[in-house]
């Protein structure tokens, strides 16, 4: 326990009080490609955007749907909207095989389309080197910085091996929320521990996104 | 007879409020924040939906978005956040009266609404910015600079609560009698004038027109902290409505949205202020534990305002 009962107070009051709000609600699907190895290639990332957001890009490129959907220069300008990534944004995509993380390679092949007045973008993450297919696999799809609100509403498609099975579970979002108490809480210990050491400045990471997300086991019989 | 049955309401209070915050610092209201996140999803999809007739010049789109703007404001606002932070210490640790705390908090929510439609069609209009380096100018300066109000409420608070401390140690006992004695009498006005008894000083501005300059500076603060936090939310209605030719109607619904943020902040500033009565009925007015009485005002202020500082300086800490 800390030394201050007033600051480990104000500690648990602070993820309240500093209130992780999502602003921006996705759906995303996911397509698994195996090769002809039977090596996980690449996924392809299918993001649902809600229809508040979708409007405010569709605002952003001067565009307004009439009632037959997007004209054809329309669609091509809005193809790669969210193409743009900022320098350290992951995708909101993490493979785990054996508890470490699989490195993915930058996207490309981004397109978009106009769906029910949602904005549904595509695009392909290759692995940066094939994985082997015989090895468990957990797929997640989160923000960690929960700006965005994922969600998975249907288990990945599995393409190029038969033998593949998802096991499939929808996150449990209470835990987001619990889990995003703790992890705040205990960055902020560390960082002031760290402090009062040192003096040392460093940026809490706070990293709660995973937590509940959806998130999909993926396990093949044997290489092939 | 109403004596005790007012100590009761007043303890009650205290109950309530104890039992908020022991679920709150549980995780027990994260249920809350998740039902939140969920609403202001259907809500969201149902704004574009609104936009979209309103956009097609349906009649009655307007009043549907008037009425999901409102229920945005008070999922958004129905998790713990800033707000209601530093209404619910102001509240709880000042002797602020009921009727000022909640028109603060009122005010506070319009004001909020009022600064994003400032930062919107100031930002647009005159600096021709473009939606993320709006979103950013609101979501990492200007929010900074609320939370650094917010920690000044706060500071102010605790120091207050530590100058009560020092007079009540000074105060002759006999004037903490005269205290407790006017108590039982007319609740609401010594509670207004707590911080005043047993102070001492003749001299300088009657008291009353202290506690007016200090509540005027304090509601200022706590105001413009909660204001100058504007909800992205709203910058977004507002960014959309202002392209798409309607922005009275973005500045309704954001005004909306103000109001339902306000229902939630002024539910927080009643229960604040009732706890608050409820700790001082806890204190007995005499007796070998009257010292108490003197002190907890005091003690009261300082704890809540220290507890402002502190998540303020924490949130400040973790962006920078």
């Amino acid at each position: 326990m800390p030394r201050v009962p007033l600051a480990a107070l104000a500690l648990s009051l602070l993820p309240a009080a500093a209130g992780a709000h999502p602003h921006v609600f996705i759906d995303a699907g996911l397509v698994l490609n195996y090769d002809q190895r039977g090596r996980l290639a690449s996924v392809e990332v299918e993001w649902a955007y809600d229809a508040f957001y979708s409007m405010l890009i569709l605002e952003d490129h001067g565009i307004v749907p009439g009632p037959a959907g997007l004209a054809p220069d329309e669609a091509a300008a809005l193809n790669g909207f969210d193409s743009d990534w900022e320098p350290g944004f992951e995708g909101s995509l993490y493979l785990g095989v054996q508890g470490r993380r699989v490195a993915l390679a930058p996207p490309h092949g981004f397109t978009a389309e106009l769906r029910d007045g949602r904005l549904v973008s595509r695009h392909v993450r290759p692995l940066a080197e094939p994985l082997p297919g015989d090895l468990p696999l957990l797929v997640e799809v989160y923000d960690p910085e929960f700006y965005v609100d994922f969600s998975m509403p249907a288990a990945p498609v599995i393409r190029g091996r038969a033998d593949c099975r998802a096991d499939f579970r929808p996150g449990d979002s209470y835990a987001a929320a619990d889990a995003y108490a703790a992890a705040l809480r205990d960055a902020l210990r560390r960082e002031l521990g760290a402090m009062a050491d040192e003096g040392a400045e460093e940026m809490v990471q706070v990293d709660i996104g995973s937590v509940g997300a959806d998130e999909v086991r993926v396990s093949c019989a044997g290489a092939s | 007879m109403t004596g005790a049955a007012g100590r009761v309401l007043a303890l009650a209070g205290l109950g309530v409020g104890l039992a908020l915050m022991a679920l709150w610092l549980s995780g027990g209201l994260a249920g809350i924040e998740h039902w939140a996140a969920d609403r202001q999803r259907e809500v969201q999809n149902l704004m574009a939906g609104a936009l979209g007739r309103l956009r097609a010049g349906e009649p009655g789109a307007a009043l549907s978005l008037m009425g999901l703007c409102f229920a945005y404001g008070f999922a958004h606002a129905a998790g713990p956040g800033h707000g209601k932070l530093v209404i619910g210490g102001y509240g709880y640790g000042s002797q602020v009266p009921l009727a000022r705390l909640a028109g603060l908090s009122v005010a506070a929510s319009l004001a909020q609404a009022g600064v994003a439609v400032a930062v919107v069609a100031g930002g647009i209009a005159i600096l021709d910015l473009s939606r993320q380096q709006l979103t950013a100018l609101s979501e990492r300066h200007m929010a900074d600079f609320g939370t650094l109000m917010i920690g000044l409420v706060g500071l102010w608070l605790a120091l207050r609560g530590a100058r009560m401390l020092r007079d009540a140690g000074r105060a002759a006992p006999a004037q903490g009698h005269h205290h407790g004695h006017h108590h039982g009498h007319h609740h609401a006005h010594a509670y207004d004038h707590g911080d005043h008894c047993g102070c001492g000083h003749a001299h300088g501005p009657t008291p009353r027109q202290l506690a007016e300059t200090r509540s005027f500076r304090d509601g200022l603060l706590v105001v413009a902290g909660i204001a100058l936090r504007p909800c992205t939310g709203a910058l977004f209605l507002l960014i959309l409505t202002w392209r798409m030719e309607i922005f009275a109607m973005g500045v309704a619904g954001t005004f909306a949205m103000g109001i339902g943020t306000a229902s939630v902040t002024l539910a927080v500033a009643v229960l604040s202020v009732w706890a608050r009565r409820g700790s001082l009925a806890l204190a007995p007015e005499s007796g070998r534990f009257g010292t108490l009485a003197r002190v907890l005002p005091g003690a009261m202020q300082l704890g809540a305002g220290l507890l402002i500082a502190t998540v303020c300086a924490a949130m400040l800490l973790r962006v920078t």
